[in-house]
């Protein structure tokens, strides 16, 4: 009696046996083996999710928050042409980097002041650094792995590649976690993530009060950003967080990573320590544009 | 089956799941288009082509939702394998259950939501929390939480059963479409 040898029940038990080693390899190996057709997938889905995505997004968007900056009469929609954004990016950035300056050299020490005022005009310099305008197509709800996926990819040279960052005007959205031909994929900072940020006091009818450092922790279920500080720390309701973390590309410090929606005492000591909650300005998952930051050869 | 017909509507199924995220969004809960496909199938077609439609619609669901790992770094990753064979167990019980139900009803295509998805939930989270043990060779998720997933997938898979209803009865109306194999003579009966 002639027996098959590949049988559809045989076929099937290969099969589950090579998924189940497959679902418990390390992560470099796993995400080798499935970026291709994840990628494939993307690409595929793209052209129907990004029309979608922005309709969704329009009918469900909670209000962003106000956000008062020494430049925010410009106007936040962005032109079409890349030049003019380019343009107008540029000059909010030298507009807020000589806000930033102008408060550190009122506050902070000489030294480290003249070190970031280095940096700044080394940044400032570099003509070859581009932006790369992006559609959302979806974003993910899990806590486990928040993302927003971006249709922008390392087709047409656009020199896409995993870290750099991505930005909703002045806010900071994220990095860069995987790049495809066609999509890319962005870790937002809602993500389980510690940042190192800067409490900036809003500019209208505020007393001069110190800039500090804050380490912020993000609650990737909520959304929000907490951190611990003294209890005489100046900081109060409506304070701009901008990021000043050295793990993070230069092209991304003083981003807007958030306003101060509440200071209250701090659960455990609620007599020596405050706890802030911080807030994105916009829902990072309500974006249905990006820009990604593109340094040039001079930087990172 | 008719192959290309199940490779339209599991594409209109993962667009709506990817671009209507926000639209159908309760409190970070978003239903899952691809199980409510993989039931109407169950219901229906050959015990091979549901198990091997439920291998696919599994495939698609791990590459539709990327983790962080923590050896991966800034990148994040897609785990081929939990989804898949959370997919496949769910519908085998599909094909055993299926006989107890009215094939006909939207009612089922709910039921059988809630019978496949709890299946692939629950072995979804056991395979990502196997992940973060000591002695395997796999790393960790990071943010992964085994009590906080099952709560979460827990509403995921109610909300799914309840728009299952709409969407079932709609899948059913394009019944002659995917030329699913009569059942012991009996062909479904014809609705007016």
């Amino acid at each position: 009696m002639n027996r098959r040898v590949f049988t559809h029940r045989r076929i099937l038990a290969g099969v589950v046996v090579l998924l189940i080693v497959m679902s418990q390899l390390p992560g470099p190996v796993v995400g080798w083996m499935s970026n291709k057709p994840r990628q494939f997938v993307a690409s595929l889905l793209n052209p129907v999710t990004q029309p979608l995505w922005r309709m969704s997004s329009s009918v469900r968007r909670p209000p962003d928050l106000d956000v008062d900056l020494p430049f925010s009469q410009l106007t936040p929609s962005l032109p079409p042409d890349q030049a003019d954004l380019v343009r107008q990016f540029r000059q909010t950035q030298l507009q807020y980097m000589q806000y930033m300056r102008q408060l550190e050299l009122e506050l902070e020490d000489a030294r480290r002041v003249i070190a970031q005022l280095s940096q700044i005009k080394q940044h400032l310099n570099l003509e070859d650094s581009r932006i790369v305008v992006a559609a959302v197509t979806t974003a993910s709800a899990d806590p486990a792995g928040p993302t927003l996926t971006i249709n922008r990819g390392t087709r047409n040279s656009m020199e896409l590649r995993t870290g750099l960052v991505v930005t909703a005007g002045y806010d900071l959205v994220g990095r860069l976690s995987n790049v495809g031909p066609a999509s890319s994929t962005v870790r937002p900072i809602t993500a389980r993530t510690l940042l190192t940020v800067r409490m900036v006091p809003p500019v209208s009818g505020a007393p001069s009060r110190q800039v500090f450092p804050v380490q912020l922790q993000s609650n990737p279920t909520k959304g929000l950003f907490y951190a611990q500080v003294d209890g005489d720390a100046p900081v109060q309701s409506g304070d701009l967080a901008h990021l000043d973390d050295r793990t993070w590309p230069s092209t991304s410090r003083g981003l807007i990573v958030g306003k101060v929606i509440q200071v209250e005492p701090h659960p455990d000591d609620p007599v020596l320590r405050r706890r802030i909650i911080v807030q994105p300005t916009q829902s990072l998952r309500h974006l249905t544009q990006v820009q990604v930051l593109v340094p040039g050869r001079g930087e990172e | 089956m008719r192959w290309p017909v199940f490779g339209l509507f599991v594409y209109l199924a993962m667009a709506l799941e990817q671009g209507l995220g926000n639209l159908f969004e309760i409190k970070r809960v978003n239903p899952s288009f691809l199980l409510i496909v993989g039931a109407f199938i169950a219901v229906s077609a050959p015990p091979k082509v549901v198990i091997w439609s439920s291998l696919i619609l599994g495939l698609l669901s791990d590459l539709l939702h990327p983790l962080q790992l923590q050896l991966s770094g800034l990148a994040d990753v897609t785990i081929i394998g939990p989804s898949c064979i959370g997919y496949l167990v769910g519908g085998y019980v599909a094909i055993q259950l299926r006989g107890l139900m009215f094939r006909d009803s939207p009612t089922t295509i709910g039921l059988m939501v809630i019978a496949m998805g709890a299946f692939v939930h629950l072995i979804i989270v056991a395979a990502l929390t196997v992940r973060g043990l000591p002695f395997m060779l796999g790393d960790p998720v990071i943010g992964w939480y085994a009590p906080d997933q099952l709560l979460r997938r827990f509403f995921i898979l109610m909300y799914t059963a309840v728009l299952a209803l709409p969407i079932g009865f709609a899948l059913l109306r394009t019944d002659s479409l995917w030329g699913f194999p009569s059942v012991m003579g009996n062909r479904r009966l014809r609705r007016t």
